[in-house]
């Protein structure tokens, strides 16, 4: 089995009591389009900043293309392969765009001129302007730009659709699906355009206070993952270590189930509730469901071997 | 390729472009011979993963539907007059699911539900 | 690359410090000679001939008391621009997700501001010499041939101290701040103990400067402040080096 492109074990990150990141576990193969999802603040950006050596993890480890972002030497190799986005897109003010491509290319042995440019061009970018003098949009542009021109093994983006328009956004994808995914690079892309994401990504990892709720393909996540609403007096408690997520509303109840949602019903049925619909969830509704919750939603990755902390009574 | 996604239908993406191919060659839009976009580029204008694209082209090829050739590319297969039986069955089945389950769960019964089947299917007339 | 950037970067200090010291360089350089004639300016180089040796002696002397703090303020206006002040204006994201060692980016902004430093000082001494030297028609003109080297020497500590400011401070502003703050608690202090210790110490580096401006530039080898340069020399790998070390663990 090939080595994965992203790893983390256990990692953690604490910034005095507050805990930003808590026991991480990822494994991402190379080649894989990893969604990483998440509500501000729930710490997506802290675990990114961990795997490029801008933060130290206070517990547990992270390996990028197997080597250590911790230890500076090892962090040099992975910065040469993985291409960054960061969340806040601060370039240096008194730079035009053409002055950052050149600057970034001395970096970069693979740096392809070609490419840049025709990026540019496609992303709309006034390379002769100075960044200080750029729209917000047209700043985050840049960091794309210079990002995805390093031709990287492994792209790692924070956001790099917030702040861009419709036809903006769109464009991305298309060159991320064209120059990036097809050629078999890896992408950890941390996104609230769940739209986007639900496209292009082939896995998706929802994380809620420092914690991975869920982690699943998408292909699963439509083929199998079902919301059911059930009414009943009294529903009864239901152990199952597939229903993902349970919401009360009267006396309703929403559940989200990883698989066999049939099954599921029945039991349901079997104990007097009424099935309402088993209705497919798509990307958006299942994160609604996952962190908008009135009751604590199981932990840890669906269909892996989750701990319910939930009673169902 | 004048190919429409509807991301929240339910339906797995790569069911409904191997849909909409065989859909297109039946209907004679996509020509026997005809070549099918790369999967690069077609995942590039339909903005999707490729591996979606790839998982389709592989399951039209099992079906007939398509051909590769060893050089690279796909391109429509000849003589076959539209989709396979088994591609029909397995259309239909998530139909066919959905009127089973909502059946049961109305409570009507085996026949009540079969009569229903019929009662439509007569509607419809035409072929036996 | 990140060389050029640093140039890039500072160029607007550098060309600002070097307008500054060279043009009241040349103004001094020229005295002697302007004179009012009609109700007009007029230059008079026999000004400088009559008595060439005094001369030369009494404007390097004048070209120095104009340019002495060169190395100090170019310094800290050009090494508050060290790596640790891109923490605060957020491109660190940028520059430490680049594949070269902390380290390395410390030192080569170091570089560039020294060789900015060396420039803004040896241009106008230099440039002041030739002129001397051309209308006096003696070269003989030690103080200014060594006024630069001298004034790079004692500026150098004080790039190592806005540079460690800076990384300390993780900004431009606050290590300028922060500089100043030291300075002026050192100057301060030193000033105190002269009465209540009765301590005059010696200037911590800044011995050479001081050295050129009392005149002494080819007196024995033992009046130089031989204590100072060492302790300016030592201040300028040590401040740097804590720099480097604390921008090495850093977390941003």
């Amino acid at each position: 089995m090939s080595e994965a492109a992203i790893f983390t074990e256990g990692l953690s990150k604490s910034f005095g009591a507050q805990a930003a990141v808590a026991e991480l576990n990822l494994k991402i193969q190379p080649g894989a389009v990893y969604g990483f999802l998440g509500r501000n603040g729930a710490g997506k950006t802290t675990t990114m900043r961990m795997l490029l050596g801008l933060v130290r993890p206070t517990k547990g480890s992270a390996r990028v293309l197997g080597l250590d972002p911790a230890k500076e030497a090892e962090l040099m190799c992975i910065l040469e392969r993985v291409a960054f986005v960061p969340q806040r897109k601060q370039l240096y003010g008194w730079a035009t765009p053409a002055e950052m491509v050149r600057m970034n290319k001395g970096f970069f042995p693979r740096w392809s001129d070609d490419g840049a440019a025709q990026l540019a061009q496609r992303l709309e970018i006034p390379m002769k302007t100075e960044f200080k003098k750029l729209s917000i949009g047209n700043q985050s542009k840049v960091a794309l730009l210079l990002a995805l021109a390093q031709e990287a093994e492994v792209l790692i983006l924070d956001e790099p659709t917030a702040g861009l328009d419709p036809v903006m956004v769109d464009e991305i994808l298309r060159t991320l699906i064209e120059d990036h995914v097809s050629q078999g690079r890896t992408i950890f892309v941390s996104s609230h355009h769940l739209g986007e994401v639900e496209q292009i990504c082939d896995w998706v990892g929802i994380l809620e206070n420092g914690r991975l709720l869920l982690e699943s393909r998408l292909e699963e996540i439509r083929q199998e993952f079902r919301l059911v609403i059930a009414s009943g007096e009294g529903l009864p408690a239901v152990s199952s270590t597939n229903v993902v997520s349970a919401t009360t509303d009267g006396r309703f109840r929403r559940y989200v189930v990883s698989r066999e949602a049939e099954r599921f019903a029945a039991e349901l049925r079997g104990q007097g509730s009424t099935i309402l619909e088993i209705s497919p969830l798509g990307l958006r509704e299942l994160f609604l469901h996952l962190v908008q919750k009135e009751e604590p939603c199981t932990l840890g990755n669906a269909g892996a071997k989750p701990a319910p902390v939930s009673s169902f009574s | 390729m004048l190919l429409h996604l509807n991301p929240s239908s339910g339906v797995p993406v790569y069911l409904q472009l191997e849909a909409q191919v065989k859909q297109a060659v039946a209907a004679g839009a996509l020509r026997t011979g005809e070549a099918l976009p790369s999967t690069r580029r077609l995942a590039a204008e339909l903005r999707i993963n490729p591996n979606t694209v790839a998982r389709a082209y592989q399951d039209l090829e099992r079906d007939g539907v398509t051909r590769s050739v060893p050089g690279g590319g796909t391109f429509v297969a000849d003589g076959l007059p539209g989709l396979l039986k088994s591609e029909k069955v397995k259309r239909l089945r998530p139909h066919a699911r959905q009127l089973a389950v909502e059946g049961r769960q109305l409570r009507l019964t085996r026949e009540e539900t079969l009569k229903l089947l019929e009662e439509e299917l007569d509607k419809l007339g035409g072929q036996p | 690359m990140y060389a050029w950037k640093c140039w890039r970067e500072t160029r607007a200090s550098f060309i600002f410090l070097l307008i500054l010291s060279t043009v009241p360089a040349l103004l001094v350089t020229l005295s002697p000679g302007l004179k009012e004639q009609n109700g007009w300016w007029h230059f008079d180089s026999s000004e400088y001939l009559r008595n060439p040796g005094p001369t030369s002696q009494l404007v390097s002397i004048m070209v120095l008391s104009v340019l002495w703090p060169s190395g100090f303020l170019s310094a800290v206006f050009l090494g508050a621009t060290a790596p640790g002040s891109e923490i605060e204006s957020g491109t660190i994201e940028y520059l430490w997700t680049r594949p070269r060692w902390r380290t390395s980016l410390t030192w080569t902004h170091w570089s560039v501001c020294l060789a900015e430093m060396v420039t803004v000082a040896v241009v106008p001494t230099y440039l002041a010499a030739a002129i001397l030297g051309t209308l006096t028609r003696t070269w003989n003109l030690p103080l200014l041939m060594i006024a630069p080297w001298m004034m790079v020497i004692v500026g150098v500590p004080m790039l190592g101290l806005t540079t460690l400011m800076t990384a300390l401070r993780r900004s431009a502003k606050g290590g300028l701040i922060y500089t100043a703050g030291i300075v002026s608690v050192y100057l301060i202090v030193r000033q105190l103990v002269t009465v209540p210790l009765h301590l005059n110490l010696p200037p911590l580096f800044a011995g050479p400067v001081i050295w050129l401006m009392n005149n002494k530039p080819f007196v024995p080898l033992s009046a130089f402040p031989w204590g100072s340069l060492v302790r300016a020399v030592l201040l300028a790998a040590a401040l740097p080096l804590a720099a480097q070390y604390l921008l090495k663990r850093a977390e941003v």
